[in-house]
């Protein structure tokens, strides 16, 4: 069986707010089925698995999580020197005159 | 949201010149702004606000007029964020921990009616310059950013051009396919 745990289940509070979506059939259906599939109630289903996503959308906002090995590397590459980035000095130059600071 | 609108036209028109200063709620309108990607639009009108006042992001507006209430005419939010590297699952592996400090670029756009004006390369440049002035303050090395996807591929690779003409580079990373980064120490080299 597939296994899938309530991502709430830790949080100690009172389930005291309702929230009520009015859904397409078939993604309806599929979301029953996958949550009959792992055995759970469906609307647990539903907020554990929005619960998850909202967290590692808050969480991607600040923090990128990269393998260790790439991490090295990547330490590396950022801590050279700078290169001068013929782009940037043609963007800088090219857009100076269309903002002006306040 | 994580994302950067690019115009889809080219940039041929004259250039416009705008003001550009942190967000004031009470100052900037943001009521008629439309860059074409409703999430942006709604983040601006609805989300933006709350994640200033509780300090998570700071803000900066392009308006035509400084000094009274003006429409937002293009926009950028920028917030602290880090770079780790993934735990490994084998314990008996002793890994530094370590995070390097980094800028992300959390949204930025421009209203339909300044696209293809030069304004969204100019908001992007200025925020590049203010992430090298923070970094000069706080330490940082690296500025992040999330390419749209919005189903439109061929905009898509424009928008991923664009940022490498400007030095960004991919993060190689599975849970973040379109996620780039420019480093500080070429930032700082070049503008």
């Amino acid at each position: 069986m597939l296994h899938y745990t309530d991502s709430t289940a830790k949080t100690q509070e009172r389930k005291s707010v309702r929230k009520e979506q009015r859904v397409k059939p078939s993604i309806s259906d599929a979301i029953a089925r996958a949550a009959m599939s792992v055995g759970m109630d469906e609307s647990v289903f539903i907020v554990s698995a929005a619960y998850e996503k909202a967290i590692a959308i808050e969480k991607s906002q600040f923090s990128t999580s990269i393998d260790s090995e790439y991490f090295q590397q990547f330490s590396k590459v950022i801590n050279t020197q700078g290169k001068r980035i013929k782009g940037l000095v043609e963007a800088e130059q090219k857009s100076r005159d269309i903002l002006r600071d306040a | 949201m994580i994302f950067c609108v690019m115009p889809k036209t080219q940039e041929k028109v004259k250039p416009p010149s705008l003001f550009i200063m942190k967000f004031n709620k009470a100052l900037h309108v943001r009521s008629a702004f439309s860059c074409g990607f409703k999430p942006i639009d709604n983040f601006l009108k609805s989300s933006i606000s709350e994640q200033i006042k509780n300090n998570l992001v700071t803000a900066w507006v392009a308006v035509e007029d400084s000094s009274s209430k003006s429409p937002v005419k293009g926009f950028y939010a920028l917030n602290a964020h880090s770079i780790s590297q993934a735990e490994l699952p084998n314990l008996t592996k002793k890994i530094t921990k370590e995070n390097i400090p980094a800028i992300y670029l959390n949204a930025l756009a421009v209203d339909k009616s300044y696209q293809g004006r030069g304004v969204g390369t100019a908001l992007m440049v200025h925020a590049i310059k203010k992430s090298v002035e923070f970094s000069e303050q706080i330490g940082c090395a690296v500025i992040v950013l999330d390419v749209l996807v919005d189903g439109d591929d061929e905009v898509f690779t424009r928008r991923v051009d664009f940022y490498q003409t400007l030095g960004f580079k991919n993060i190689k990373s599975s849970d973040y396919p379109h996620r780039m980064h420019l480093s500080i120490a070429d930032a700082k080299v070049s503008i």
